[in-house]
């Protein structure tokens, strides 16, 4: 009974429906049907129309033309950073041989003096005319005495700095003519520039200068006449990357450091020649690390594909998911963009510490009033040393590397400060944003098993890493292994270094923040892998030494930061990794599960692409 | 005596007192007034005539702050001869020569004590406007630990520098190298040398000095 009563409602004809459009009406069928008619009819017209202008030739011709511009545009942002790297060289020769040119001054100045107290003896009276004619003396006997080769090797640097700087203008205009606003004079876009002589901003007044420096008069106008073209072209290189940067939003400190740089470049003049010659080429290798354009097209697929993944990872197994994906793999293992990087890494690293910003203001504000860590006020300054404006000028900078550090060591007192975390904390600071971001990166880079042992000198722990460093390098490098061995070296003396910095201290920022890539991806026994493959390629490069034992090992790996650069260390890991079923990517599993019985609390971290195999297919 | 000899020395002192800028200086006949703070330790080689006798010098820079101490038994151990360096205008570090000392001794084990060959080294002297450790108080101090020799230095102007390193050789010449069988430390510290780097195989006494002197190539094990 119940059954027959609900039936006849659940059968009510749903045109009362308002939402519900009854089909079978055959005047509907006819409407949509002609409606379907007409939107046919309006494709039809805008595909012929589309055929019309892909037709006309015109389009097709502005786009072949846009297309050629910008790689127009391309190649004289190219060749402007070569430029640049053309008068930072030109430059340094030139101080080199500046310096040597004081030196000399100094022994002739030495001999001069020398001789006048010889002859002073006699004509005591005359003493005072004596130092005025001193210095024109010296003078001439430099001249004299100055070794011809010194003379035209300095000739010849200052006739090439001159050559560069006419291409500069001319660089100049074509890129204002794309529209990429150039600084067309130097200090208009350099806000606070350092250098005090106000001569040396216009652009006339440097060529006039470098024209005048050629006289080789000694003064010096000369140093600064490169300086002032070389703060254009930095103005400008600043400029252009900014335009890039802007696009793929990403943070103003690129900017912001490589504006730095280009003070810290010029402050430079300032300082002893000897220093300078160090120094500028480090600054150039950080100038270049950050103006290095990169393909657009690499970046917006970054952007967009990549980037989102990495930020998808929550919990332990999305990041060993995302170890599985090939594509993102293989990028990795190209190394992350620079202007992309600060992102990746925050994603890779997490928050497994959960560090919220409010934590770290109230760290920062209990450091407030109490006495500041002598040691960390003096390492900050010396943290990089060829970047010291850099941390000192911008005040932010400095300001955030000190309240990083102090916050930690309010977090962990049981830690505190050891030496080298700031260099941690200022690469950190270079990539990764506003403090508090970098705070929470920073704490969590640290919080790894084997960091944080290497942190606490838990020596325990620390052995075992190095037990697990012999025992790969042994299987890989057997020849550094040797020679290492043979000459009883132990790894404290350069491992303790690299792991506690992560590479950062002791390796060019290219070269490290690649470690970083790999190490924030594969997990932090890479550091382990990386260790070996800086082993494998300094060992490619001096194979017959090291095969004979002829070389000093030690010395050798306290100075890989001269062997070692990122395209060689690529090639070691990858293409082992593709040789071999065991290459250092892939450190096959049978093998970690035995050193995870030696390393005891050590995760496994492996890839899962290589789990067979295991010949030794190093070098 | 006649053959190359080999010498082991060491550096020690607080952070920031120059450690590294002495040794840059010494080696290098340069020297920067901005080296980076050194971690764990680095290394320098050197080639000098003493007394007509060619010896090679390899001399560690050790890390200044304190916490790097625990890890100091692999750099002392086998050290000919130790530099306590401190800054002429810094009270505190000069203060703390006696910790590095007693630190020296523990980790290094150097056999006699009171002829062991130590140097202080009172550097900074180009900021001498700012001194806060007068020559008088410091020579005092190495008086009364064993008249140990005292060289006030600038290692940024290369004052007494080399006059400084040379004593270090000649007294540890004098004394005799104990340790010229092996030159670099291959483990790390902590109680007493237990814990090995390289303990793949049973070496016995390792902890005591001179055990590492028997070192036989690693070919069987792992």
């Amino acid at each position: 009974m119940e059954q027959l009563q609900i039936s006849p409602m659940k059968s009510t004809p749903p045109k009362s429906d308002p939402l519900f459009v009854w089909p079978s009406s055959p005047s509907q069928h006819q409407e949509t049907n002609t409606r379907l008619d007409e939107v046919v009819i309006a494709l039809s017209n805008v595909e012929n129309s589309m055929i019309k202008l892909r037709e006309d030739g015109s389009i097709k011709g502005k786009e072949q033309q846009i297309s050629s511009l910008r790689r127009e545009i391309k190649d004289l942002e190219q060749d402007l950073i070569l430029t640049k790297i053309d008068i930072a060289h030109a430059k340094v020769q030139l101080d080199e041989y500046e310096y040597q040119k004081e030196e000399f001054r100094r022994i002739v100045r030495l001999e001069a003096r020398e001789a006048a107290l010889a002859a002073g003896q006699v004509e005591n009276e005359e003493d005072t005319q004596h130092q005025s004619g001193e210095g024109h003396r010296s003078k001439t006997i430099i001249e004299k005495m100055m070794p011809v080769s010194l003379l035209t090797s300095t000739r010849e640097t200052k006739a090439q700095i001159k050559e560069i700087t006419k291409k500069v203008p001319g660089l100049l205009k074509k890129l204002s003519f794309f529209g990429k606003k150039p600084a067309t004079n130097g200090d208009s876009s350099l806000p606070s520039s350092k250098d005090k002589s106000s001569s040396s901003s216009h652009h006339t007044d440097s060529e006039k200068r470098v024209s005048e420096s050629l006289d080789f008069d000694g003064t010096n106008t000369e140093s600064q006449a490169p300086t002032s073209t070389e703060q254009q072209t930095f103005a400008l290189d600043f400029d252009t990357n900014n335009n890039i940067s802007t696009t793929v939003n990403t943070q103003g400190m690129i900017s912001a450091s490589v504006m730095n740089m280009t003070n810290s470049l010029l402050s430079q003049t300032l300082k002893p020649a000897r220093d300078m010659k160090q120094e500028t080429l480090s600054a150039t290798v950080y100038l270049n690390y950050f103006t290095t354009i990169h393909d657009d097209k690499l970046i917006d697929t970054w952007f967009k594909t990549y980037l989102p993944q990495i930020r998808d990872v929550v919990s332990e197994a999305d990041l060993s998911n995302l170890r599985l994906n090939l594509k993102l793999k293989a990028e990795i293992r190209k190394g992350i963009p620079v202007p992309l990087r600060g992102h990746a890494w925050t994603a890779l690293v997490g928050n497994k510490l959960r560090i919220s910003n409010h934590l770290f203001e109230v760290f920062k504000s209990m450091s407030n009033g109490s006495i500041l860590n002598p040691l960390v006020e003096a390492d900050i300054p010396r943290t990089f040393p060829h970047l010291n404006d850099l941390f000192e000028e911008i005040q932010s900078l400095s300001t955030s590397l000190r309240e990083i550090l102090q916050a930690y060591q309010n977090l962990r007192p049981d830690i505190g400060y050891v030496q080298g975390m700031s260099y941690v904390a200022g690469m950190i600071l270079l990539h990764c944003g506003p403090p508090e971001d970098c705070f929470k990166v920073f704490c969590n880079v640290l919080n790894t098993p084997v960091v944080i042992s290497f942190y606490t000198f838990d020596l325990l722990q620390i052995n075992k890493t190095y037990k697990v460093f012999w025992k790969l390098l042994r299987e890989y490098v057997p020849t550094f292994y040797t020679l290492l061995r043979n000459d009883n070296v132990s790894c404290s003396a350069f491992l303790f270094e690299w792991i506690l910095t992560l590479f950062s201290s002791s390796f060019d920022i290219d070269v490290s923040t690649y470690i970083w890539d790999q190490v924030f991806y594969f997990g932090e026994l890479f550091l382990l892998k990386a260790a070996i493959g800086v082993c494998a390629v300094i060992t490619s490069q001096f194979h017959k030494q090291v095969a004979a034992g002829t070389i000093d090992g030690l010395k050798l790996i306290k100075n890989a930061r001269h062997y070692v650069n990122k395209r060689d260390l690529q090639n070691v890991l990858v293409s082992t990794y593709k040789i071999g079923q065991s290459g250092i990517y892939g450190i096959h599993r049978l093998k970690m599960v035995q050193i995870e019985d030696l390393q005891g609390r050590l995760q496994l971290q492996l890839d899962q692409a290589s789990v067979n195999g295991g010949t030794n297919s190093f070098v | 005596m006649s053959k190359k000899q080999f010498l082991k020395m060491v550096i020690l002192g607080d952070s920031g007192v120059g450690k590294t800028t002495l040794l840059q200086q010494y080696v290098t006949q340069k020297a920067t007034g901005n080296s980076k703070p050194t971690i764990g330790a680095d290394f320098q080689k050197k080639e000098v005539m003493v007394d007509n006798q060619q010896v090679n010098l390899q001399i560690w820079d050790t890390a200044g702050q304190e916490k790097f101490q625990s890890l100091g038994y692999a750099f002392y151990r086998g050290a000919d001869s130790c530099a306590l360096v401190f800054d002429i205008t810094n009270h505190k570090s000069f203060e703390n020569l006696a910790m590095w000392k007693k630190g020296f001794i523990e980790n290094a084990s150097p056999g006699d004590v009171n002829t062991y060959p130590f140097v202080v080294i009172g550097n900074k002297l180009d900021k001498e406007v700012n001194r806060q450790v007068t020559s008088q108080e410091a020579r005092q101090w190495c008086k009364d630990n064993g008249d140990i020799p005292y060289y006030e230095t600038s290692a940024l102007e290369n004052i007494s520098v080399d006059s400084a390193f040379l004593e270090m050789a000649k007294t540890a010449l004098k004394r005799g190298t104990q340790n010229a069988l092996f030159s670099l430390p291959e483990s790390i510290g902590g109680a007493g040398g237990a814990i090995k780097l390289n303990n793949f195989e049973d070496r016995g006494g390792a902890g005591a000095k001179g055990g590492a002197g028997k070192k036989k190539k690693n070919g069987t094990c792992c």
